[in-house]
């Protein structure tokens, strides 16, 4: 089982999100935050191997929060992977 | 612009031909009346008549629409005063170069110019003022009608863009993917609460296809609107959205445009409510005061200035269409107070 974090500010697609990886079967949920500024802190106190980031949050955007964290970890992979086609990375 | 434009050969040609058939009504009078009148005294006042009506009217015809730009954003006194003054020395002018054409086409010798010219002149300036005047007074009307017609039209064009705004930013991809995806998000935890959701997503595309940005409402349906709006972003947003709405006791009789009160709380959802990671508060009050319809939309958001809505967004739109609507009567405002921002939306009584 994969030591899985999901971050997103919507309730309901982090809900979404944690039903599809638990019937996957492959995944274990350590955590699940739509805080993206508390999410920094509860991936620090323990890393998970998975991490699911949206893009779009208030205050700190998926990007931001992974640059956050790389501080102090560094993730052997990163593979951006998004659903929204309207509105350019920045 | 129309009066402006060159003085074409065609026109030049068709003016000749109705002022000679104007010079030439005396001729027919004097036919139709005139009994015992010889042939050669008609003939002869068909030729003075159109003689003198070209010898007027095609310096007129020339010169008045030239002059009129220039008179024309003085107040009508001025204009009439000025179109008038102009009349008397094209008539003068005018019974002087026929009066000279009648001598050169020797209906009387030269030595009598002057003698014949002043017999003329009354007459001149008589007619030329009548008709002269007329005529004005119909381009007056033309070109007023022509502006209504422009400004109905400008009106027209404004409201379906506030429209297809409007509808835009309700089908909004963005919206409509948020809506869909917490809808199917809900649908194996929740289902009752999905398929309500559904239907709030239903009506508020229903109503956005209905509504005539130019007609009004009753309050009660633009509250259903908003409050369906909001249970639709609260869905999305979670606790995150914390709403309050307030109506009167009594809505009836009270109307509002379309999705204004709507376009307020998207606004505040879009700057306020989203943006913060702790979310925070919307209330909505609407109540009636001295029969007016007055609207607020608070937020605990940072605030913003009406000067900074951007063109052909919901703001801005929503100023053009009370802006049409009701000129100058209705108002919108923003405070704040107490670290809530407040949109005040104040509609006139006539309407309420």
């Amino acid at each position: 089982m994969i030591k899985t974090f999901i971050v997103d500010d919507e309730p309901l697609a982090l809900e979404r999100l944690r039903r599809m990886l638990q019937t996957s079967g492959r995944a274990e949920i350590t955590g699940a935050c739509s805080d993206p500024v508390e999410a920094v802190q509860q991936i620090r106190q323990s890393p998970p191997e998975l991490l699911f980031l949206d893009i779009h949050m208030p205050e700190l955007t998926g990007f931001q929060l992974l640059a956050e964290l790389e501080k102090h970890h560094s993730w052997s992979l990163r593979r951006p992977t998004t659903g929204t086609r309207s509105k350019p990375f920045r | 612009m129309a009066t402006t434009r060159r003085y074409r050969l065609k026109d030049f040609a068709i003016q000749v031909v109705v002022n000679s058939l104007a010079g030439a009504i005396p001729a027919a009078f004097l036919l139709l009346t005139g009994v015992g009148v010889s042939q050669r005294v008609v003939l002869q006042s068909v030729v003075i008549g159109t003689v003198f009506a070209n010898s007027i009217g095609l310096p007129a015809r020339f010169a008045i629409p030239r002059l009129y730009p220039a008179i024309a954003r003085r107040g009508p006194a001025r204009e009439w005063t000025a179109v008038t003054l102009a009349l008397i020395v094209l008539a003068v002018f005018g019974c002087l170069v026929g009066t000279a054409a009648m001598a050169a086409l020797g209906l009387f010798r030269w030595p009598r110019y002057w003698i014949v010219a002043r017999n003329n002149l009354a007459i001149c300036i008589f007619i030329t003022l009548a008709l002269g005047l007329i005529v004005t007074a119909f381009a007056r009307i033309k070109s007023r009608l022509h502006r209504q017609e422009m400004e109905r039209q400008r009106a027209v064009n404004l409201a379906t863009e506030a429209q297809l705004a409007s509808l835009e930013s309700r089908i909004h991809p963005h919206f409509l993917f948020n809506t869909l995806n917490s809808i199917s998000a809900l649908i194996p935890v929740d289902p009752e609460r999905a398929e309500r959701l559904m239907e709030r997503m239903a009506a508020l595309l229903r109503f956005s296809l209905d509504a005539h940005t130019h007609g009004l409402v009753p309050l009660e349906q633009e509250m259903k609107i908003v409050r369906d709006y909001l249970e639709i972003e609260q869905a999305r947003l979670g606790s995150r959205l914390r709403y309050q709405v307030d109506t009167p006791d009594d809505p009836a009789g009270l109307r509002l445009p379309p999705l204004a009160v709507q376009t307020l709380i998207e606004n505040s959802i879009k700057f306020a409510i989203a943006p913060d990671r702790r979310g925070g508060e919307i209330r909505v009050l609407a109540q009636r005061t001295d029969g007016r319809l007055q609207i607020e939309v608070s937020d605990t958001g940072p605030g913003f200035s009406l000067d900074s809505a951007q063109p052909g967004h919901g703001l801005d739109n929503l100023r053009n269409r009370l802006a049409m609507l009701f000129g100058n009567t209705a108002d919108l405002q923003v405070t704040r107070r107490d670290d809530w921002t407040t949109v005040r939306l104040l509609l006139p009584s006539s309407i309420a």
